[in-house]
């Protein structure tokens, strides 16, 4: 708990440098919105990559049906975080509605998809994905 | 960027994903997180100096927190995809998600950093982990007696998995980072004054916080006796400095006296009210869209545990030793699998 | 029978005169077989064109005279009155409309009752009395001042896209009152009440069935045939024109369980769909040339445009033509008779509705009313006569081979259906050959001794269980109960045969004078030919009759007395009546008792009779006081450029017209009435053995059996239409079987099931090779679209 701690402190530090500019900075006022970083949009947007990557690569190899539906609720995080880095790059809030869109979409979609997978289930005792291949003639 | 080194990174990472597929020794295991983190840091480091401002990673303190928290998202993200227990890469999905919201917080997307954790870390994830339970514990032949089912032990065609990956990483990398001159990392100052004038016009929409703010600054001035805020020439409670930085508010006393106030950045509403007001200003037709998807995905629900119940009826009448009501050929089938 | 012996003594004697004298006469060369029938006709003929020849010193008169056949000199029609104190005609159009509501109602509810009948009559009363009415008001009127009356009624169809001529089309329902729609009115109303009236006893015996249905049929037909000569456009004629053919169609098929019911339902509907393709395409036409179809609008234009120069060429010169393809269709002419025989598996009311009175002479009162188009002043000189003679000829052809084939029946009902042909044949040939007052008054005379001549047929047929063979039959005379019905079947048999004196003699005769008193040779050929036909007319009538009428008592009955031998009654056969059956059925054959026809048939056969004999009346009044009622009728219309009745001193065979004809007219009849004496009623077996004789000769067989299948037009036409339909079916059903279905389908549906067949082993139903084909398709795409096309190509 400790590094969550420290963790929070120091995010707290650094918003105050970049947004809150401490009321004695007297020459340069504040503007609503503050600059974005680049190194860090890029390392977001790696991130964002490389999850979506590592999403796919789940979704392809595991067998579990509920963990093929969490592998791509780990593409969404993976889009959430494209659009979120690429709201704060053009200094837009767009970027962050997208997300809340995506987070309806999320929802739905883990509702009926685990209403679903519980369905297959019950018929067939087994949640890999491979038991039913029925479309196959 | 260099790409060579990209792709490298990449592959060693691919690597170390297939690697991670199998159970290994405590430690192999030691030796491949230290090369998945090598890799991620690699592809991150190759990306992080291309920043048009090159000294960025040096002198942003914040830097070095995002890389940080890539590292743990992308740990995170390997061992969910390779766990062979359903519960705990459903938990390591959690600690993505943790990380992604500290990225969303360094984003300052804030709002959007703790709805992150609500919603997915605290809902959907907990409905995943409710009916992996669900399903664990309703006797899986395959999972009795062993660590995990076979189906969570063997991956599925690894390696035509790992190269397809491998393909769309390189390429969405390389389409991201490789051609830097024809992306402006940093925002023009452009971009910058019509942010900041969007700003302020939302500012428009909400005169409570307007006065509030506007009042809170006069007070320290001395002046306590504001009865409300005055429209310009122009209709406008707001007249923004062309830069955008500050904006200029007149407030009336009592009396009648006028007070211009001028406000910064400081003022501006947080990022929690700013979305609440981009949602129902911008969006308004999505919104809706949002809760008729979300009203359809209740109404499934509702349908798919309706027949769920119908199905357990059947199968107390299968344990009772009575005849299925339906479906009796595909149940049967089912129970022979 | 002793008067009628005694008058054809009289008759050959003076025949027999007539010929020696004219022999000797006229033509000294020419071979005179008084006993030979037929070359008797065709030498008159020949003496006939020798003698007007011969007489019409003017050759370059006679050829003025045969071009002018169809020249009637300049046209002029007085226009129209729109009087709308007659508003009140309307009813009668709308009361029998009503009674089709009402049946309808009934019927669809399956109301068990003799309602539909009391509605029917009293319909058809009405209008009887509306156009009674009409006659009293308006005929007087109308014979003053020549001007027809107009009624609007209401709007139906009135279009307008410009004020130009030919930019407007209007077709209002009006009604256009003149002589011969009054003169259709008045029998078609009269003649259907009398007909209901029969029916709704002689239907009674399915009461439990298709009573409702029945009449609803009847009222809409009266309704249709009331539109159809009431109307003031040719579109209004046009739907009652298709109503009748409709009613038609219900009417025949009404015993829709028999095939042959319903076949020849479907055969009477096609053949008149011909015909209504061609009445289609004259509308078109006539509209395309005058740019209206409202008889008063048409007629003015006909006549305003008349002596001019004749414009439109072909347009103009088709609209007689197609409009005798339709009179062929519904009034059974030409190649297109062959629907009415049978129509017989109708109802007989039916029968006797159809030839009577109602849609047969449809076709007459087009002719009739359409006479101006068979002038040179309206289509051309080239066309008119041409039309005229096609008219006279196809009426002519349709007159001799009707009677030829009754002559061959043995099926008394079908005996009357081809006679009906002939008649009607001799109608159009009355308008072909130039007076449309000889056609319409022999519409008049024919409607009511066919309807006459059918309801006694009926009245048999009711009485013996559905027996239609007159050689099953004989004696009725002397049956109790059917006295009365053959007295007036010989009444109807002496008008058909056109005995001299008769209301049909004096009609057909204006016809024959007509024609044989004309300057054109051809239509002197017409009339020898129609003058031998009253003959085969006259044999054939009374070999029905004397068959049925004389001799022993012999009844077979028909075969609806086992009817209840596990068939539904009313679907068994025709004309069934269910105590008859069981009467017929608990004494078996030998214990038959027929079933004497009921007090409404005798009323209705004794009016009908009454009807027939006061028919002649206009020609009786005008042999002494000069004064036709008919031909008033006729002269006030637009038929009246043909009114008249042939040259009033023209010469037959160099003798005085009238009389001569009246002499070889009535020397022809008896001649055939003898024949039917001899070989039907007084030595039976003498006819049977020349029958006999003459299927037996190699040389002759084709006689009687010719005759007997109507000269086999119906195999003719199956073999030119039926047949080629049938194999170019099988054809079409050939190739749909192999080539489209076999071929083309079978090819274009499994060569995707082949192209499935080979990539198979890439489906193997999980979910995840689907997504991994399908990531892997969208992984190749963004590399391509990274690494080739943003980098154009060199990465």
């Amino acid at each position: 708990m400790t590094g969550i701690a420290s963790m929070m402190n120091m995010i707290n530090t650094i918003n105050s440098i970049s947004i809150a500019a401490a009321p004695a900075a007297t020459a340069a006022t504040t503007a609503p919105m503050a600059p974005a970083m680049p190194a860090n949009i890029q390392v977001t947007l790696a991130l964002a990559i490389i999850l979506f990557a590592i999403g796919l690569v789940g979704f392809l190899t595991r067998r579990n049906m509920i963990l093929m539906f969490l592998s791509t609720e780990l593409m969404f995080q993976a889009a959430a975080l494209a659009f979120v880095a690429f709201g704060r790059m053009w200094m837009d809030l767009s970027g962050q509605l997208m997300v809340i869109f995506i987070l309806t979409v999320a929802a739905a979609e883990a509702a009926l998809a685990l209403g679903l997978v519980v369905l297959l289930y019950r018929r067939k005792e087994t949640l890999s994905s491979e038991a039913w291949a029925e479309l196959k003639e | 960027m260099n790409a060579n080194l990209f792709y490298a990174a990449a592959a060693l990472g691919a690597v170390v994903l297939y690697l991670m597929m199998e159970p290994r020794p405590a430690a192999f295991r030691a030796a491949l997180t230290v090369c998945g983190l090598a890799a991620v840091g690699l592809i991150i480091t190759a990306v992080a100096r291309n920043a048009p401002v090159p000294d960025a990673a040096g002198t942003d303190p914040t830097f070095w927190v995002h890389v940080m928290v890539a590292l743990v998202a992308v740990a995170g993200a390997a061992r969910m995809v390779t766990h062979p227990r359903p519960v705990y890469a459903a938990l390591y999905f959690v600690l993505v998600i943790l990380a992604v919201s500290v990225n969303f917080l360094l984003l300052q997307a804030e709002f959007m950093a703790f709805a992150l954790l609500i919603v997915y870390a605290g809902a959907i994830l907990i409905t995943y982990l409710f009916v992996l339970m669900l399903a664990q514990q309703s006797g899986d032949q395959s999972t009795r007696g062993e660590a995990a089912a076979w189906y969570d032990r063997t991956p599925r065609e690894p390696i035509a998995a790992l190269v397809l990956a491998f393909i769309m990483l390189s390429a969405t990398g390389d389409a991201l980072f490789r051609r830097e001159n024809s992306v402006p990392w940093l925002a023009s100052p452009a971009v910058v004054a019509r942010a900041n004038i969007r700003a302020w016009e939302r500012m428009e929409d909400m005169p409570q916080l307007l006065l509030r703010e506007s009042a809170a600054i006069a007070e320290t001035a001395g002046i306590t006796d504001i009865a409300k805020l005055e429209r310009g020439a122009d209709g406008r409670l707001v007249s923004v400095d062309p830069s955008g930085t500050t904006a200029t508010i007149t407030l009336l006393s009592a009396n009648g006296d006028r007070h211009p106030i001028t406000l910064d950045g400081t003022a501006a509403p947080a990022n929690s009210t700013a979305l609440g007001h981009a949602l129902v200003a911008q969006f308004p037709v999505s919104l809706e869209l949002a809760g008729v998807i979300l009203l359809m995905a209740l109404f499934g629900a509702v349908v798919l545990a309706r027949r769920q119940m119908a199905m357990a009826e059947d199968e107390r009448r299968a344990a009772a030793g009575l005849p299925r009501i339906d479906d009796s050929e595909s149940l049967s089938r089912g129970g022979a699998a | 029978m002793g008067g009628t012996k005694g008058m054809s003594t009289v008759a050959i004697i003076a025949l027999a005169s007539a010929f020696v004298t004219h022999a000797t006469a006229h033509t000294p060369t020419a071979s005179m077989e008084p006993a030979l029938f037929t070359t008797l006709a065709l030498a008159l003929g020949d003496g006939a064109h020798a003698v007007v020849d011969g007489h019409a010193a003017d050759a370059a008169h006679a050829a003025h005279a045969a071009s002018g056949y169809a020249d009637v000199g300049p046209l002029h029609f007085v226009k129209a009155v729109a009087n709308t104190d007659f508003a009140w005609l309307k009813w009668m159009l709308l009361a029998p409309l009503v009674s089709v509501v009402l049946c309808g109602a009934l019927a669809m509810f399956k109301v068990k009752s003799r309602l539909p009948a009391v509605f029917t009559v009293a319909a058809f009363g009405l209008s009887t009395a509306m156009a009674i009415a009409l006659y009293f008001q308006f005929g007087p009127t109308l014979f003053e001042t020549h001007a027809p009356l107009t009624v609007p009624f209401m709007d139906w169809l009135s279009l307008s896209w410009g004020p130009a001529p030919f930019q407007s089309f209007t077709a209002n329902l009006g009604f256009y009152i003149d002589g011969i729609s009054m003169l259709w009115m008045l029998f078609v109303t009269v003649l259907a009440t009398l007909i209901a009236l029969y029916a709704s006893e002689y239907m009674e015996s399915d009461l439990k069935a298709g009573y409702a249905r029945f009449f609803f049929a009847v009222s809409l037909f009266v309704a249709s045939m009331l539109i159809l000569v009431m109307s003031d456009n040719l579109v209004g004629l046009y739907l009652g024109w298709e109503g009748v053919g409709l009613c038609s169609y219900l009417l025949i098929g009404y015993y829709a369980t028999q095939p042959g019911a319903t076949a020849a339902a479907k055969k009477a509907f096609i053949m008149n769909r011909i015909g209504d393709l061609g009445l289609a395409l004259a509308i078109f036409l006539i509209w395309t040339n005058y740019g209206t179809v409202q008889y008063d609008s048409l007629f003015q234009a006909i006549a305003t445009t008349g002596s001019e120069t004749v414009q439109g060429g072909w347009s103009k010169a088709a609209i007689p033509f197609l409009l005798l393809l339709a009179v062929c269709g519904k009034s059974a002419q030409g190649p297109l008779f062959t629907w009415l025989p049978d129509a017989m598996w109708g109802p007989t009311p039916v029968s006797a509705l159809i030839h009577a009175a109602t849609m047969v002479t449809a076709g007459i009162y087009l002719l009739a009313r359409m006479a101006p188009f068979y002038t040179v002043q309206a289509i051309g000189g080239e066309w008119a006569e041409t039309a005229l003679l096609t008219v006279g000829w196809i009426g002519c052809f349709t007159a001799f081979i009707g009677a030829t084939i009754a002559c061959g029946q043995f099926d008394y009902k079908r005996v009357f259906a081809y006679s009906t042909i002939s008649s009607l044949g001799y109608m159009v040939m009355g308008l072909g050959v130039g007076t449309a007052f000889g056609g319409v008054y022999y519409v008049f005379t024919h409607a009511w001794f066919k309807a006459l001549l059918f309801l006694t047929a009926g009245a048999v047929m009711h009485g013996m269980a559905g027996q239609v063979d007159f050689r099953k039959l004989g004696g009725l005379l002397k049956v109790p109960g059917f006295r009365l019905t053959m007295i007036c079947m010989l009444l109807g048999c002496l008008w058909l045969a056109t005995a001299p004196f008769s209301a049909a003699a004096e009609s057909k005769d204006i016809i024959l004078l007509t024609a044989l008193t004309s300057d054109v040779q051809q239509v002197r050929w017409m009339g020898w030919i129609g003058v031998l036909t009253a003959g085969i007319t006259a044999y054939y009538a009374f070999r029905v009759w004397f068959r049925l009428a004389l001799g022993p008592v012999k009844i077979e009955p028909g075969a609806d007395q086992h009817a209840d031998h596990g068939h539904d009654d009313h679907a068994h056969a025709a004309d069934a009546h269910s105590t008859q059956k069981t009467d017929a059925a608990s004494h078996g054959g030998s214990g038959f008792h027929p079933h004497a026809p009921g007090l409404r048939i005798s009323l209705v056969l004794t009016l009908l009779a009454i009807g027939s004999v006061l028919a002649g009346l206009p020609s009786y009044l005008e042999h002494s006081q000069g004064f036709n009622w008919i031909q008033r009728f006729v002269e006030n219309s637009t038929a009246k450029i043909r009114a008249g009745d042939g040259a009033e001193h023209a010469l037959i065979l160099g003798r005085d017209a009238h009389s001569t004809l009246f002499i070889i007219a009535t020397s022809v009849v008896v001649a055939g009435f003898l024949l039917a004496w001899i070989l039907h009623a007084k030595n039976r077996a003498l006819g049977d053995r020349m029958r006999a004789f003459m299927l037996n000769t190699t040389g002759l067989k084709w006689i009687p059996l010719g005759s007997e299948h109507g000269w086999y037009v119906d195999q003719f036409y199956n073999a030119i239409i039926g047949v080629p339909a049938w194999l170019g079916a099988q054809l079409l059903a050939f190739t749909d079987r192999f080539v489209i279905d076999g071929v083309i389908v079978a090819a274009v549906g499994r060569f995707p099931g082949f192209v499935a067949r080979v990539f198979q082993p890439l489906y193997t139903g999980t979910v995840q090779s689907y997504a991994l084909t399908m990531a892997g398709g969208i992984g190749l795409i963004v590399a391509w679209v990274v690494w080739v096309w943003l980098s154009g190509g060199a990465s």
